[in-house]
């Protein structure tokens, strides 16, 4: 992994292992098994790094690393009950990131595939669609988790429905952004710099050859 | 004669459509309002486009987007609300138009638009944009009694019941349609293959 990309992901863990034995020390079972969860998910970049499935860019590792601490932090310190604007920052900044990597998984698609062409344009509708099914998925976890488990993580209606709204706005960002980026910027060439040829030949496999739908 | 059929089909469709459209509205229900309009625009789409292209091979879906309106026309307008939201009648007409709707819309993306799918990716566009569709409901709905003084929604459980069975029973519609798609055309290659080796 590259150099900038493992020192973010290091300075995290770090940041997140603290938080870790706070919880710990307060008998906070949810907050300890939230930040361990946290904390594995930092490393599959590094991971899928090593492994030579795909180098992330150093933004989209922060991302992701600044999305898990924000989530820990709110657990930590309660802000996600005290403070109202803590969740939908945490929900705008994972969508944000998510985005992106839905906006890398379409390039896969259109760049390395015969049979799928993307135009620049259409990514902000396919990123804003898929980041607000993401949504979905992710309510329905938080409803089936207060459920069968008594969390209180979907707090009201107006919480699940303002989080919908906050998700919208993140795809529509990720979206444009994307779009920006590529405007300015070679697609083939941030492709190459991924080094994903076996993530690549994942997609390829899956979605490559097949005829045209209409 | 096809083509005929085809056109008339159409035009009672829109008519329905566009009646519904009127009757959400006057209802304050602006979701099924937008719904109907945007089948509506589907429709519309193959006779004003200066491309002549077919129809997307999937337009014969389209009738289906009615089914809430149609229930809605024969059941009466009596409530601010037709057919309840908690009811299974709402939940399973609602999946099956919203799919409907999505399908049509992803194969007319391919058709008009400079992008291509195959069947994989089309599909799985549909659900990620039909449950995009489901999910705004929540937003809409609950601004809507908020602002306009409607009574589409009644609680966070009522919401998340509706989004689970209509995510699960979207999931199989998609399953089903793709499944279907994929066999037909097997056999559509079969044949021509065996039509091949005969002649």
């Amino acid at each position: 992994m590259r150099p900038l990309a493992l020192t973010i992901t290091v300075i995290f863990s770090t940041a997140l292992i603290g938080l870790l034995i706070f919880s710990l020390i307060q008998g906070d079972v949810y907050g300890a098994a939230t930040e361990l969860v946290c904390l594995l998910l930092l490393w599959v970049p590094t991971i899928l790094a090593t492994k030579d499935y795909i180098q992330m860019p150093w933004p989209i590792v922060l991302g992701i690393a600044l999305a898990l601490f924000l989530h820990s932090m709110g657990l930590v310190t309660d802000w996600y009950n005290t403070t109202f604007v803590w969740d939908k920052i945490t929900h705008l900044v994972s969508g944000v990131i998510l985005g992106s990597l839905v906006a890398i998984e379409l390039l896969f698609l259109d760049r390395r595939t015969e049979s799928i062409e993307i135009p620049t344009i259409w990514f902000v509708f396919l990123i804003t669609i898929m980041i607000l099914t993401m949504e979905a998925a992710w309510e329905i976890v938080e409803f089936t988790f207060d459920h069968a488990l008594g969390t209180n993580m979907q707090h009201s209606l107006v919480d699940t429905v303002n989080d919908v709204l906050t998700n919208a706005i993140s795809g529509i960002v990720a979206g444009l952004g994307v779009v920006y980026y590529l405007s300015r910027s070679s697609a083939e060439e941030f492709l190459s710099n991924l080094r994903a040829e076996k993530m690549i030949q994942w997609f390829a496999v899956r979605f490559g050859r097949q005829t045209r739908f209409r | 004669m096809r083509r005929t059929l085809a056109t008339l089909a159409s035009l009672i469709t829109a008519i329905i459509l566009l009646n519904g459209a009127g009757a959400a509205l006057f209802r304050g229900d602006i979701y099924w309002a937008v719904v109907a309009i945007w089948s509506f625009a589907l429709i519309l789409l193959p006779f004003i486009s200066r491309r002549r292209i077919d129809r997307a091979s999937v337009h014969w879906m389209v009738p289906f987007t009615i089914l809430p309106y149609l229930i809605g026309l024969m059941v009466g307008i009596s409530d601010r609300v037709v057919i309840p939201t908690t009811s299974d009648l709402y939940w399973l007409l609602s999946s099956i138009a919203i799919f409907s709707l999505c399908l049509v819309t992803v194969a007319d993306i391919g058709s008009y638009s400079r992008m291509r799918m195959n069947l994989n990716f089309a599909m799985i566009t549909t659900f990620i944009l039909y449950e995009t569709v489901i999910i705004v409901q929540g937003p809409v709905y609950y601004y809507s009694d908020l602002w306009m003084g409607t009574d589409l929604v009644h609680g966070n459980t009522d919401l998340m019941a509706y989004v689970i069975f209509t995510t699960v029973f979207g999931l199989v519609m998609t399953v089903v349609f793709n499944y279907t798609v994929k066999r037909t055309r097997l056999v559509e290659n079969i044949d021509d293959e065996v039509d091949g080796e005969s002649s």
